[in-house]
């Protein structure tokens, strides 16, 4: 059976720790608005050369732009074009691979981002786990 | 497994849903386009894990839910969507078969002056095809164009 939780707050033991001699109080609280608001909201991993997804959230599709360029697209849109974007790649081995650019060529819109892969001569390549990951508020 | 009611649900929340209860669904075409005439083809790839929403039904709103926030963002004084609720508040669609999920998709995520003319002008701007289509190495990747001796099936 579904259930819900409504709660402002979540709580856990409190605990009392001695630091530097003097007992401290620990607190071990965080309101909820913290834990929505900071959670991901959409993710996803491919791999460079095939563009094959392995693994995403809220993502409807990614497209291929060129060699080392790539555009993943929300399902559920975010609210503003001011969210957050991270990404990373790399092979299984030594190679490197380095997103250099989020935002690559265009501006954000609320459904799509761009970023850009390079290898470590600085021109775009592919890797075979290339990621990115977004925080922000939804629409 | 039947979708629960969500009409009136969160979308993101109909996803965590799907994420628990659907295996996705990884598919062979791929959506070949062109934005631009000097630059290289594009490719679409559809995500397993929409695309299992997609074939599920009872998910995913219209697809005239991100046209209509599409045109809002559009707007010079946008700052925010404030219609979000379109995605959450309208009826879902039905099951989809592979193809309709595809032109859903497509109307969805390639750019409208793509796929609405897609066949007009000297050649088209548009496919769909298998992935096995597609050259078979990246060698060349940023010259890639859709072949003009392409037969375009009915």
């Amino acid at each position: 059976m579904a259930g819900k939780i409504i709660a402002d707050q979540i709580e856990g033991t409190t605990t009392t720790e001695t630091v530097g001699g003097a007992s401290v109080t620990i607190p071990n609280a965080i309101d909820t608005k913290y834990v929505v608001n900071g959670s991901a909201k959409a993710f996803e991993i491919h791999d460079g050369d095939s563009v094959n997804v392995i693994e995403s959230f809220n993502i409807s599709s990614i497209t291929d732009g060129t060699d080392g360029i790539c555009s993943p697209v929300f399902i559920t849109n975010m609210r503003t074009t001011e969210y957050f974007s991270v990404g990373s790649t790399g092979n299984e081995d030594s190679s490197i691979g380095i997103i250099a650019s989020m935002r690559e060529g265009a501006a954000a819109t609320t459904s799509t981002y761009t970023y850009k892969t390079i290898n470590s001569a600085n021109a775009t390549t592919n890797r075979d786990n290339t990621m990115s990951c977004n925080h922000g508020d939804l629409a | 497994m039947n979708t629960p009611q969500f009409k009136g649900t969160h979308l993101f929340d109909r996803l965590c849903w799907a994420k628990e209860n659907l295996d996705g669904v990884q598919s062979d075409y791929r959506v070949v386009f062109e934005d631009s005439v000097d630059g290289c083809a594009k490719i679409l790839v559809p995500d397993p894990n929409w695309m299992a929403c997609a074939l599920q039904g009872g998910i995913l709103p219209p697809v005239w839910v991100y046209h209509e926030l599409a045109k809002d963002e559009a707007q010079p004084d946008f700052k925010k969507h404030t219609r979000g609720y379109l995605l959450h508040n309208t009826q879902p669609v039905e099951a989809m078969t592979e193809e309709q999920a595809l032109e859903y998709l497509i109307m969805k995520d390639c750019p409208q002056h793509i796929w609405r003319n897609w066949d007009e002008g000297n050649r088209p701007k548009m496919v769909i095809c298998r992935k096995e289509q597609l050259p078979q190495n990246r060698e060349w990747r940023n010259a890639w164009r859709i072949s003009d001796d392409l037969e375009l099936a009915a």
